[in-house]
Order: C-alpha cells, then sequence, then structure tokens
C-alpha cells in the first residue's frame, strides 16, 4: 500500500517537473537555513556538558553581592563543613591579552585562567604529557595547551620549559592538555597556579576572589543545599553570607550574576535565530500549500479520477500526505547538502566552527526525524483539504474554474510571506545604517592617523622603558606627536572618587584618564573654556570633559578642585569625546596631567604616507628597549571600528536570513502566478482575441499582487517599527528610523514581487490566443 | 437492478427553475445493454451520473440492487463504486504520470486487493486486451484506442457488475470504436450489465436497447432483442 503511494508520488512530481523543482529548491533552502540554526544553538546549548560529571557539578554564586566570585577560602570552609561536597576546586579566568615570553621570542595570549589542582578532578581534561603525578607540583608550575605549546616551542617538547609572563612572572610548564573545545565556557591557553599569590588576579581588601566549582553527591538536592548552608550565617563570614548553586551547564546561557569572568553566550541572539528559523520554515510550508493549491486545475481531474475509480476521500489525503513527505524528505537530503557548501559561510557568520555530524547523533537525529515527518505533515494539511473535497463530477462537466477554495487563505498566507520580507529588508538597512552611524560618527577626536603601543599590563612604576621609548620614537620624522597616558580612550582601567567640596553627593566614582602635556595635540581635542596642559602644571592640574561640566552645573573655573591623589585643580574643559563604544552615553570624565602611575600606552600621531617605514621603526626601537616582549599596535580607527563585531555578525546573519527569506517569498508568488494565469487562460484569450495589448494583460495580471505588497506594507510598519526600536535601545547613540528607509523597503518587496511575477505575466500575455481557446 | 422512478433533475437560479431531467422511471435488469441516445443538452450524462451516484436527483426514487440509492453518504457510495460499477469515459481520463499497468492496478489498491492477487489479475486484463507489450508505457505514448482499451480495463477489472460508459467512442475515429463496441458485446455476453451513452446510431445498435431522452424527457424505450424476437416469430 505503502510503495504504491510512493509510486503515484514519485510518479506526480516527475510530471510537473517545474512545479517540483521550485518546490523542492525553496524547501531545501529553507531546510539548510533551519539546520545551519539548528546546529548553532545545539552548539551553544551543548556548552560544558562535555564534563563527565556535569550533572553534578555547580558554581557557586555569592547571593548577597550577586557575583560568580568569592574569596578562595570560602572552599575549604565548605568542604569542612559538608560531606554532600565531593569535590571543589577554585579557578579564575583573565579574559585580557597577556605577554608571554618563551626563550628569545614573545607572544601574546588571550586567556590565563588561574587554576588549583583539584580543577582536574572536577573537570573531564585529557593530558597529553605530564611530568609529575600532581599537574601542577609548585606554586611556579603551569599547564599549556596542545596548540599554545605549539606556537611557543614549535616541535620541541614544552615540559620542563620555563616562559615568563609578562615580563616579571616565571612559569614551568608541567604538563600539556589537548585544549578546550568551541563549546566549553573556559578557554585558556594557560593555567597558572592559584596558590601562587601572584595569581591571585582578583584582590578586593584583603580577600582574593575566584570562582568555586563544587560536585555534589547524587542525593544532593543544589537547591535545598544552598539553603542548608544559608541557614548558618556565621559560617562564611567574613567572607560572604548568602550562596547559591548554578549548575554547570547554565553558565554559559543562564548566568545572572554580574561578575562572570566565563565566556557568555548571547541567549536573545538564540530567540532571535530560533524564531527566523520558524519563520523561514514556515514562509517554506506556506509556498508549498501555495504552490500545490496552484496546480488545482490539473490535479482536480486528477482527483476525480481517483474517486470515481474507488478512491475515499482519506485516499485522496494520503496521497497529497504521501506527496508532501517526498517533498520533504527530498529537500532535507538537499538541504543537508546544501548546508555542507554553505557552512564554511556559516561558520564565518557565527564565528565558530559547526560541525554537520552533530546532527546525526543519537538524541539529535531522532528529534529531526520527526521534525521533518511533522513539517511534511503541515505542508500537506492545506493541500489535503483543499483538493481532497473536489466532486468527482468536475471531471465530467468541463466548467471553468473559478477562484477555488481557500483563495482567501492563500491571498492571506502571501500577505504574510510580504510582511516578513518587507520587514526583514527594514531591520537589515537600519541595522547597516546603525553600523555605519556608530563606526563613522565623530568620536570626539581625530581618530584617523593615531596609533598605540600597549606595555604589558604588569609594567612596574619606576620602569624606565616606556620613557625610553617614548623619547626614542619622538625622535623619527614619521611622528608627529606622541603621548604618554595611563588609559586611553576605548579602554578607560582606572577610575576614582571625584571628593569634590561643594557638594556630597558629587562624590561619584568617575573614570579617569593620567596623561602628559602632549595629550591633547596628539588626540586632536578642543578645549572649550579655560586652558589646556601646560609643562609646569605637572601633578597639579587636571581637565574634565562637557559632560562632567554640565553634570556639576558650574558656572565658571574658579577655584574648582578635583580633591584625590593629592589634589588638582580643574583648570579647563576639553570637548565630549567617546571614551567607550557607541553602546554607552558619554559621561562625566576627568583628565589628570600626572601620568604618575605606571605608562600603559603610548600615542602616536603619525603621518600617513609613511606608515610603513614608521611600523618599522616601532618594531626596531621595541625590539631594542623591550626584548621578548611582543609588540602590540593599534590603529585607532580600526579599533574601534572592531567594537561593533557582534552587530556586524548579527548584520551578516540577518541578512543572509533576509535575502533568503525573500527568495522563498518569491518562489511563492510566482506560484500564485502561474495559478492565477493558469486560471484566467480563457479570458485572457477572449480579451486579446478583442485587441487588448500584451501591456494591458500585464497590467490585468500584475493589479493583484500590487494590492497585496500594498497590505503586507501596511502591516509591517509597526512590526519593524517596533523591532528596530527594541533593538537600538542597545546603543547611546541611535540612527534615525527614517521615513523613507520604510518606503525604500516596501518599494524593493514590489520590484522584487514585480519583477518575479511579470516574468509568469509576459509569457500568459503572449500567448497566442488560439492556443487558449482551442480547449473549449 | 435499477430502478427509477420520478426522477427529477433541475437547477435553480434566481427567477427559474432549470429542468434538465423530468419524470424520468427506469428499470434496468442485471445483464442488460442500454444506449442512452438524444441531442446535446437533453440530459443523457446527467442521468448517467445519477445512476452511477456521481450526482443526486432532485426528486425521485433511486433504487440499486433494490436498495434505495439516493442520498448516500460518500463512503457508502465510494463502497458501490468499488465492487458494483466500473467508468469509462469520452475523454478516457487515465492518470498520466503512471504507466498502463499502474492504471489499471490504481482501482484494485484502492478496492484492498493484495498485491499478489492484483499482479494476476492486472496480468489478466493486460493478456485479455493484448497490452502485454505496452504495460510500461504512458497513456501519452498511446493511441487513442489503446488508452480507451486501458480505460475499459481499468474499468473491469475489479470485476463490476455494472459498466458505465459515457460517449466511450466520441474521441475515437470508427474503426476504433467498432473494435470497443465489440469488447463492450463481448462483456454484456459474460455478464456484465452496461448503460452507454452515444450519438452514432450504429454503435446504439450494439445494445440490446435504446432509451431516447429529449430535453430531460424519456421520449421511447426500444426494446431491439424482443424486436428481433418478435421479427424472428413473424
Amino acid at each position: 500500500m505503502i510503495s504504491f503511494y510512493l509510486k503515484s508520488a514519485i510518479g506526480s512530481l516527475r510530471n510537473n517537473p517545474r512545479f517540483s523543482l521550485i518546490n523542492i529548491t525553496g524547501f531545501a533552502f529553507a531546510i539548510s537555513v533551519c539546520l545551519a540554526i539548528a546546529l548553532f544553538l545545539i552548539h551553544e546549548h551543548s556548552h560544558d556538558r562535555y564534563h563527565e560529571n556535569s550533572g553534578r557539578i555547580f558554581r557557586l554564586t555569592d547571593a548577597t553581592a550577586n557575583s560568580g566570585i568569592i574569596d578562595f577560602r570560602v572552599k575549604d570552609i565548605l568542604l569542612e563543613n559538608y560531606p554532600q561536597i565531593t569535590k571543589a576546586c577554585l579557578a579564575l579566568p583573565m579574559n585580557f591579552p597577556f605577554s608571554i615570553t618563551a626563550g628569545a621570542n614573545g607572544f601574546r595570549i588571550d586567556n590565563i585562567t588561574s587554576i588549583d589542582n583539584d580543577f582536574f578532578d572536577l573537570f573531564s581534561i585529557e593530558f597529553l604529557a605530564q611530568s609529575s603525578e600532581l599537574p601542577m607540583p609548585d606554586i611556579n608550575s603551569g599547564i599549556i595547551t596542545r596548540s599554545a605549546a605549539a606556537r611557543f616551542f614549535g616541535e620541541e617538547d614544552p615540559v620542563g620549559r620555563e616562559i615568563i609572563i609578562e615580563n616579571i612572572f616565571r612559569v614551568t610548564i608541567t604538563g600539556v592538555i589537548e585544549g578546550f573545545p568551541s563549546n566549553s565556557s573556559f578557554s585558556p591557553e594557560l593555567l597558572v597556579n592559584a596558590e601562587n599569590d601572584n595569581f591571585k588576579f582578583y584582590q578586593q581588601n584583603s580577600f582574593s576572589l575566584f570562582q568555586i566549582y563544587l560536585q555534589l553527591d547524587d542525593k544532593t538536592d543544589p537547591f535545598e543545599f544552598a539553603g542548608h548552608v544559608n541557614a548558618n550565617p556565621g559560617l562564611l563570614a567574613p567572607y560572604g553570607k548568602h550562596i547559591e548553586f548554578l549548575a554547570l551547564k547554565d553558565i554559559y546561557l543562564r548566568d545572572t550574576a554580574e561578575q562572570t569572568f566565563t565566556k557568555q553566550g548571547n541567549s536573545g541572539l538564540l530567540k532571535l535565530l530560533s524564531t527566523i528559523a520558524l519563520i523561514i520554515l514556515s514562509l517554506a510550508i506556506i509556498n508549498y500549500v501555495n504552490l500545490t493549491a496552484s496546480q488545482q486545475v490539473k490535479r482536480s481531474k486528477e482527483t476525480g479520477i481517483r474517486k470515481v475509480i474507488g478512491a475515499k476521500r482519506t485516499n485522496i489525503i494520503y496521497h497529497y500526505f504521501i506527496e508532501s513527505l517526498v517533498v520533504t524528505v527530498i529537500a532535507f537530503f538537499l538541504g543537508i547538502l546544501l548546508l555542507k557548501l554553505m557552512l564554511p559561510l556559516y561558520n564565518f557568520i557565527y564565528d565558530i566552527p559547526l560541525e554537520l555530524s552533530v546532527l546525526f547523533r543519537f538524541p539529535n537525529f531522532i528529534f529531526l526525524v520527526v521534525a521533518i515527518f511533522f513539517v511534511g505533515i503541515l505542508s500537506g494539511t492545506g493541500p489535503a483539504i483543499i483538493l481532497s473535497g473536489i466532486s468527482p463530477l468536475k471531471v465530467f462537466n468541463k466548467t471553468a474554474f473559478t477562484a477555488g477554495k481557500g483563495q482567501i487563505v492563500r491571498n492571506c498566507l502571501t500577505v504574510f510571506q510580504f510582511t516578513v520580507s518587507i520587514v526583514l529588508i527594514f531591520c537589515i538597512m537600519i541595522v547597516m545604517k546603525q553600523i555605519r552611524h556608530v563606526k563613522y560618527s565623530n568620536p570626539g577626536f581625530r581618530s584617523e592617523q593615531l596609533l598605540k603601543i600597549d606595555f604589558p599590563v604588569l609594567t612596574s612604576r619606576d620602569d624606565p622603558a616606556p620613557h625610553f621609548l617614548n623619547a626614542e620614537l619622538t625622535k623619527s620624522p614619521y611622528v608627529i606627536s606622541t603621548s604618554a597616558t595611563h588609559g586611553v580612550p576605548g579602554a578607560i582601567t582606572h577610575f576614582m572618587w571625584t571628593n569634590m567640596e561643594e557638594n556630597p553627593d558629587w562624590n561619584i566614582p568617575v573614570p579617569t584618564l593620567l596623561v602628559d602635556t602632549n595629550f591633547l595635540k596628539t588626540f586632536d581635542m578642543k578645549i572649550i573654556k579655560g586652558r589646556g596642559l601646560e609643562p609646569g602644571d605637572y601633578g597639579k592640574v587636571c581637565l574634565m570633559n562637557e559632560s562632567a561640566w554640565k553634570f556639576f552645573g558650574f558656572e565658571d573655573l574658579e577655584n574648582k578642585r578635583f580633591d584625590n591623589y593629592g589634589g588638582f585643580d580643574i583648570v579647563g574643559v576639553v570637548n565630549d569625546f567617546h571614551y567607550n563604544s557607541l553602546h554607552s552615553a558619554i559621561e562625566p570624565l576627568f583628565i589628570l596631567f600626572t601620568p604618575d602611575n605606571s605608562i600603559r600606552s603610548l600615542n602616536i600621531r603619525f603621518d600617513s604616507r609613511n606608515t610603513g617605514p614608521l611600523l618599522g621603526f616601532i618594531d626596531e626601537k621595541w625590539r631594542e628597549i623591550m626584548p621578548g616582549v611582543p609588540l602590540q599596535v593599534e590603529f585607532y580607527d580600526e579599533w574601534f571600528a572592531s567594537m561593533y563585531r557582534e552587530e556586524e555578525r548579527f548584520a551578516r546573519s540577518i541578512g543572509l536570513f533576509a535575502l533568503l527569506a525573500v527568495v522563498i517569498s518569491c518562489i511563492g508568488i510566482l506560484g500564485l502566478a502561474v495559478f492565477s494565469s493558469e486560471r484566467r487562460t480563457k479570458e485572457i484569450g477572449i480579451r486579446k482575441v478583442n485587441g487588448a495589448m500584451v501591456a494591458e494583460i500585464m497590467l490585468l495580471l500584475n493589479r493583484d499582487f500590487l494590492k497585496w505588497v500594498g497590505i503586507a506594507f501596511i502591516i509591517s510598519i509597526p512590526v519593524a517599527w517596533y523591532s528596530m526600536q527594541r533593538w537600538l535601545e542597545n546603543f547611546a547613540y541611535r540612527t534615525e528610523l527614517s521615513w523613507w528607509i520604510f518606503a525604500l523597503s516596501g518599494l524593493m518587496a514590489l520590484a522584487i514581487a514585480l519583477l518575479t511575477v511579470s516574468w509568469q505575466s509576459w509569457q500568459a500575455a503572449r500567448r497566442n490566443p488560439v492556443e487558449a481557446l482551442r480547449y473549449e | 437492478m435499477i430502478t427509477l422512478n420520478n426522477i427529477y433533475k433541475y437547477y435553480d437560479s434566481k427567477f427559474q427553475r432549470t429542468f434538465v431531467l423530468k419524470d424520468i422511471d427506469l428499470t434496468v435488469k442485471e445483464g442488460d445493454f442500454v444506449t442512452v441516445m438524444g441531442p446535446s443538452g437533453a440530459g443523457k450524462s446527467t442521468l448517467l451520473n445519477i445512476i452511477g451516484m456521481l450526482d443526486e436527483p432532485s426528486e425521485g426514487e433511486y433504487l440499486f440492487l433494490d436498495q434505495p440509492a439516493s442520498s448516500l453518504k460518500e463512503n457508502k457510495k465510494v463502497e458501490y463504486h468499488r465492487n458494483y460499477m466500473g467508468f469509462i469515459f469520452q475523454a478516457f481520463h487515465l492518470i498520466d504520470e503512471m504507466t498502463v499497468y499502474e492504471n489499471i492496478e490504481t482501482a484494485l489498491v484502492y478496492k484492498g486487493v493484495k498485491s499478489k492477487e492484483r499482479k494476476g489479475m492486472v496480468a489478466d486484463m493486460l493478456d485479455r486486451f493484448n497490452m502485454v507489450a505496452k504495460k510500461d508505457l504512458f497513456p501519452a505514448q498511446l493511441s487513442g484506442g489503446q488508452q480507451q482499451l486501458v480505460g475499459i480495463a481499468r474499468a473491469i477489472v475489479g470485476k463490476p457488475r455494472l459498466l458505465l460508459a459515457d460517449e466511450p467512442t466520441g474521441n475515437l475515429h470508427s474503426d476504433q470504436g467498432r473494435e470497443i463496441m465489440k469488447i463492450l458485446q463481448q462483456l454484456n455476453e459474460e455478464g456484465i450489465t452496461i448503460i452507454q451513452v452515444t450519438h452514432n446510431e450504429e454503435f446504439a445498435k450494439a445494445g440490446k436497447r435504446i432509451i431516447r431522452l429529449a430535453d430531460g424527457l424519456k421520449e421511447s424505450d426500444d426494446n431491439l432483442a424482443e424486436e428481433v424476437e418478435s421479427l424472428k416469430e413473424e
């Protein structure tokens, strides 16, 4: 029985090659997009689940401070008091660029994590080499990943070798591990021993804060257990009061703590992508329904015959279901093929390596089969209901087909497709406009022809090297001016209390830049009140930005002091400039004339005609003065642009999906155009015999589609406006939702629709009327 | 087998009622071969459709095998189609995307005949109509006469007791038409009751009885067989 249905389904697909091709292609595209999104979702949701005991591992949250880190001594207190805790360990990932010296060469790594030996008991980590039983036998031991080892030492055995972190801390490599997969929320290249006080990176008051991971035994419920611990408030004093447990598998996507340190997923993006996947799939299903229904004239004859020779309505319904299942299954395999071809593109969009094989692992595969079945049934339902009700009498009476059943439903579906297309076109235009807006808007200083050199984070205050380098570089003919600073626009690390005398409410922590005399000149900033910095002011005066001037509501600068750090007279107001990305607004900022802390950066205004020789010169001087430390040069314009990578990724994925949605919708309206011209073959014939021109007939056929685009346009305005308004809230500086973008997206949808439909209308209008009327 | 009592068929439009069939009485016995004739618009096809349960009479009583057969549930009608009736059409109405073999087989599949039995039954049909070599061809690859043979094979493969033929020779030239008529006569001799609609006087005589319709009314009902009998007696 099944083989009979399969045979007739394949037969009817083969007999309508154009219809089948359009239908299967549309589905295949949609399925490949959905699978790509599914792969990404699976990847994001699989974070940290690869550890053997991931179900029993929890991270401690300091509920009082809503922080993911707490003093390391809490670990031992808990272990001593509660036998329910079978294992515990410390970890503190530091996601900063560190400089590493290995032999004579300098390198940079982006993450060093400070851990204790118990880390390897809790987490499943594979060792490739190990010098002793204990992974880190003493406080200067370090563990390195295979890729970092290859980078630092090449082919040589890294075990026993020494590296220097930030030119100060010596670490001996005692083990090599495989590394962390892309679905791990830890991604360190180097692990160092937390027992070393130098590697207790996060000090606050007299506390050394760490993440604490615990493994609870099978019988212990984490929620109850946390309540149990909290019932004993003196226990953790003075390190903390209330604690909570966050399951390891939730750390990536559901961590609400403020200080997390581990890699965080974007659950909003995941929701958005799931919605897009569902929308694209529904567009494809709508297409199938519309296209199949557009075959009504042809299919109703066949259905009538089947009924006359003994098919029940249920038999007919089976036929349509099997047919839609065959289409979805074929499209599924094609979709996988497409996905395989497009995987590099998706990897580029998502920035992670997606693996196709994940789809075929045990639970995913079952889910996939169910989903495909579901999609097949869902697509078959419309045609089955519409076409199975046809009376066999239709076969005998050659009555012309009227509008037909389900016309209203199909028009609604088409309007939905257009609405989605217009909204997506609109969104992508706004996203692109906003990215341009933030990327190329004036940051308040001249970011072109300006670069910075960063010194290692832990460079000491007394280190003369930065001063040497500064002096050397000013000698270069390519350099216009240099400024040594602690903190730069784009990366301010220093916050200070203002201690303003006038009003205790004004004692707020503000970001501060520590600069030298050349700062304003090098960055090309303007003084809008008062004066700039002069050599004699060293350590005595400071500037504030325009926002601070407005915030404090000063009328003049007389006797205004910034009373911290020895006290500074406020002598001038500088124009507002962006010291963060344009996600955040400009707030009060002080610029102190004292690079009293160590110099962290050297900012260089240069002549762009000589960029090459300048870089060579910098490199040469750096090697002389900072041997073994990697040089890091960043151009301000490029660096500021790179702050919008997440948005650009977002724009890329939305762009691709918008394009696909438009393509799929076009396939759908093409189907409708075929249907309407087929249905009106006779009308067209008669009109032509009576002298209608091709243009008039095309107008007649295209008029309906214009109407639908119009309706879709009206529906799409509020939807698009609301969703983009929400998205723009992420930015302090927003582009406008201009009316012309609405108009443009509507026009684009219209143009695309007309182009698609006109092809069919053109063919219908040019057909010889004799041919059309012959069948009567 | 078939009894029609006071059958009316009409369509109501706003101001008038258009009659297609008026007060038709008809009895067809098992083994009969009835030809329905009449000018275009006389109601021939409608009558055939009502007998074939594809259309409903507006008024009147229809008994099929002594069971009331008007206003039946859809599934009940399908049961009658599967087990008692076969249809042949002027335009053949084969399913284009299926081969000759599959077209014949389809009727049996719906009837629920098992695969092995089906094979035998279809093979018998192909044999009977000398189409074994053509079983894998599609309808478009056959001549009109051959297509109609497939149509007949599909109609009788389920061993119906009644065969309804709506101008079976209308799209064929006369040689092919004659051949089809010969086959219908053979089938009738084997016991199948046949009701056909035709315009062709020559083919009309292939039956045992001619009913003439005009404007929805039954004009005459001539029993050819009785005529022949009475001629012999004379």
